[in-house]
């Protein structure tokens, strides 16, 4: 598992995430933490699982926002949740690779929020002093 | 970032009505009405719903005016506490004017009960309700329905479900809009949308969905409460829940759709949250067909969970929920879009109304109503946020004439979350809320912080000015006894 290099901010009734990476691959692994913390706190995972991803969008934010709705939609419906990441391609506009994860258990992990949705409000990712920030908000 | 404060004009109409003139802003097509009255409105300005409430006014074919309730606060797009009507051949329809949880809604439940009756098996009863309903992050139901099924559920709502054994035929009749909106269409809903909602039926949700269990504590109306069936002391259960990760994922989709679709009906929208169609178009009716299957599967959702509850309390009481008495009084949805007959300058015509964070609220005599609640109006069940009062209204003519039949839906946010989980730290929320005799049982470890009271505007207060504005009439509050929470 990456060390944490991203954050929580408050936006108004929900919760927004802030990562950074010195590639768009580690920026994307950066938000699946925090989406996974979100999740299920911080509950200890070992990666049993393996699934492969492959997207692509029209931009960096639209990438962003397909990675992290895939991995919600992963959660929603086999309570996959991802603990390494093998993302070999990722562009602004595609992204392809292969994720290691757990399977969340309500009996023995911790509950962290009900995640409804990844919204689109102040979604970003841009490229700063060399280094890539992405920031996006989760309708709780 | 922070939220601007609202510093356009705001004209007072009277001491609970406002308004946001066209001259605001060159794109609106309409005034903005805010029902407030100044002390909510002070909390209102510091977030943005208030410019939200004018970029709706911005949208074609909008009816009216873009109206606010006193409980709004600022949404993704549209305001939560919101209302906008369009018209049929030039209006539009919004994803974002719905919500993610489309037909996020509430029901009352009355019993034969009595606060001396539960009391003594309280914690009992609250803690075999949080065993047996399903709520928090990612927990199944049991009610599992095959993909063929799953089609009936979409186009029968709670109907189907009663059908199976979780209910009875009055139950849809006490449901708003008999538990099913017609014109749903499966075939606009997407596999993800499937496979998200297959485990999902008969589960509470997280966040600020609830079940409590309550007493009335006070009557305002005898006549409108003794037609209710609903008197001082008596015992209500009360659920909050939608649509589940079903409708979650339908809204994605369709936000989606209606924003490619914006370039090619060529509609500008002042925030692209607004994302919209016209009504009268593919993407329109794609999209109004896979939300109604959205706002069917809440009403069986709301149905199972109810069933469930129906079933604990059997076991706990040890008496049939019949013989309990545990009728539906009334489910209200706060999030949806409906084509419904109003009268606009003087002619009545069917709009697509908007309710998003806010609750239909039919006047006395309207064929809507069940026909036991004619003469007293449309039961309004406003749920409180955890640890504080709950009410239920009768809607009245003047909704109608206003708001396009609409009243508030509870109240909204004060507190973002982390600031309420820092003011939680060293407190026990549950052992506050237990001092006051409320048992609380919650499965996340933020989630009970997060939602304590303080976080939360008065709902006391938000009702008070529906009741003062005329839009809907108090009949009876009741206070919590015992909530479970995901």
């Amino acid at each position: 598992m990456p060390e944490k290099d991203y954050e929580f901010f408050d936006h108004t009734a929900d919760i927004g995430i802030r990562a950074q990476g010195t590639t768009l691959a580690e920026l994307f692994a950066q938000m699946a933490q925090g989406l996974t913390e979100l999740l299920a706190e911080d509950t200890v995972l070992t990666p049993q699982q393996m699934r492969s991803v492959r997207l692509t969008a029209l931009d960096a934010p639209s990438l962003l926002l397909a990675w992290l709705q895939e991995l919600l939609f992963w959660f929603s419906t086999e309570r996959f949740l991802p603990v390494e990441y093998a993302l070999d391609e990722v562009t602004e506009t595609s992204l392809r690779g292969t994720v290691r994860g757990d399977t969340f258990d309500p009996a023995r992990h911790a509950q962290g929020r009900e995640v409804k949705a990844i919204t689109r409000h102040l979604l970003e990712v841009k490229q700063h002093n060399g280094r890539w920030h992405g920031q996006v908000i989760v309708d709780i | 970032m922070k939220e601007r404060a609202w510093t356009g004009s705001l004209e007072k109409i009277d001491d609970y009505r406002w308004r946001i003139p066209q001259s605001y802003s060159s794109g609106m097509r309409v005034p903005g009405i805010i029902f407030s009255d100044e002390k909510l409105l002070r909390d209102i300005k510091e977030d943005q719903s208030l410019q939200q409430v004018a970029n709706v006014a911005h949208l074609p074919g909008i009816v009216k005016a873009s109206m606010a309730m006193p409980d709004i606060h600022w949404g993704y797009g549209a305001p939560i506490g919101g209302v906008a009507a369009f018209d049929m051949k030039e209006g539009i329809v919004s994803p974002g004017m719905v919500g993610y949880d489309q037909n996020c809604g509430v029901r009352l439940v009355r019993t034969d009960l009595t606060e001396e009756e539960v009391q003594p098996k309280l914690r009992t009863l609250i803690a075999s309700l949080f065993n047996d309903i399903p709520c928090g992050v990612g927990m199944s139901g049991e009610i599992r329905v095959s993909r063929k099924d799953a089609d009936r559920v979409m186009t029968e709502g709670s109907r189907w479900v009663i059908g199976k054994g979780y209910g009875v035929a009055e139950d849809a009749a006490h449901t708003e809009s008999q538990g099913c909106l017609d014109d749903a269409d499966p075939s606009q809903v997407s596999d993800r949308a499937f496979k998200r909602g297959s485990d999902q039926l008969g589960t509470l949700g997280s966040g600020n969905h609830f079940l409590e269990v309550q007493v009335v504590d006070t009557v305002f109306d005898e006549t409108a409460a003794n037609v209710l069936g609903l008197h001082e002391g008596q015992v209500t259960v009360m659920v909050h829940s939608g649509s589940r990760g079903f409708g979650y994922q339908i809204c994605d989709d369709y936000l989606e759709v209606t924003e490619r679709a914006m370039a090619k009906y060529g509609i500008s929208v002042p925030d692209r949250q607004l994302a919209c169609a016209p009504i009268d178009s593919e993407e329109g009716r794609s999209y109004l067909g896979a939300m109604r299957c959205a706002a069917n599967y809440a009403w069986s959702n709301r149905q199972c969970l109810m069933h469930l509850a129906r079933m604990t309390f059997e076991r706990v009481f040890g008496k049939s929920w019949e013989t309990l008495g545990m009728r539906l009084i009334y489910d209200v949805a706060h999030n949806i879009a409906k084509f419904e007959k109003h009268r606009v300058n003087g002619d009545e015509r069917m709009v697509c109304v908007h309710r998003k964070g806010a609750t239909r609220a039919f006047p006395p005599g309207h064929p809507e109503i069940p026909e036991v609640y004619r003469s007293i109006g449309q039961p309004v069940i406003i749920p409180g946020d955890m640890g504080r009062n709950s009410y239920v209204l009768v809607g009245t003519q003047q909704a109608m004439e206003e708001s396009f039949g609409s009243s508030c839906h509870g109240a909204g946010r004060v507190m973002s979350r982390s600031e309420a989980v820092r003011r939680a730290a060293g407190r026990s929320i549950e052992g506050e809320l237990e001092r006051q005799g409320i048992i609380v049982m919650g499965r996340g470890r933020k989630g009970v912080a997060e939602e304590q009271p303080s976080a939360y505007k008065d709902v006391n207060d938000v009702v008070q000015v529906v009741h003062n504005a005329g839009l809907a009439k108090r009949v009876v509050r009741m206070r919590p006894l015992g909530v479970i929470k995901g």
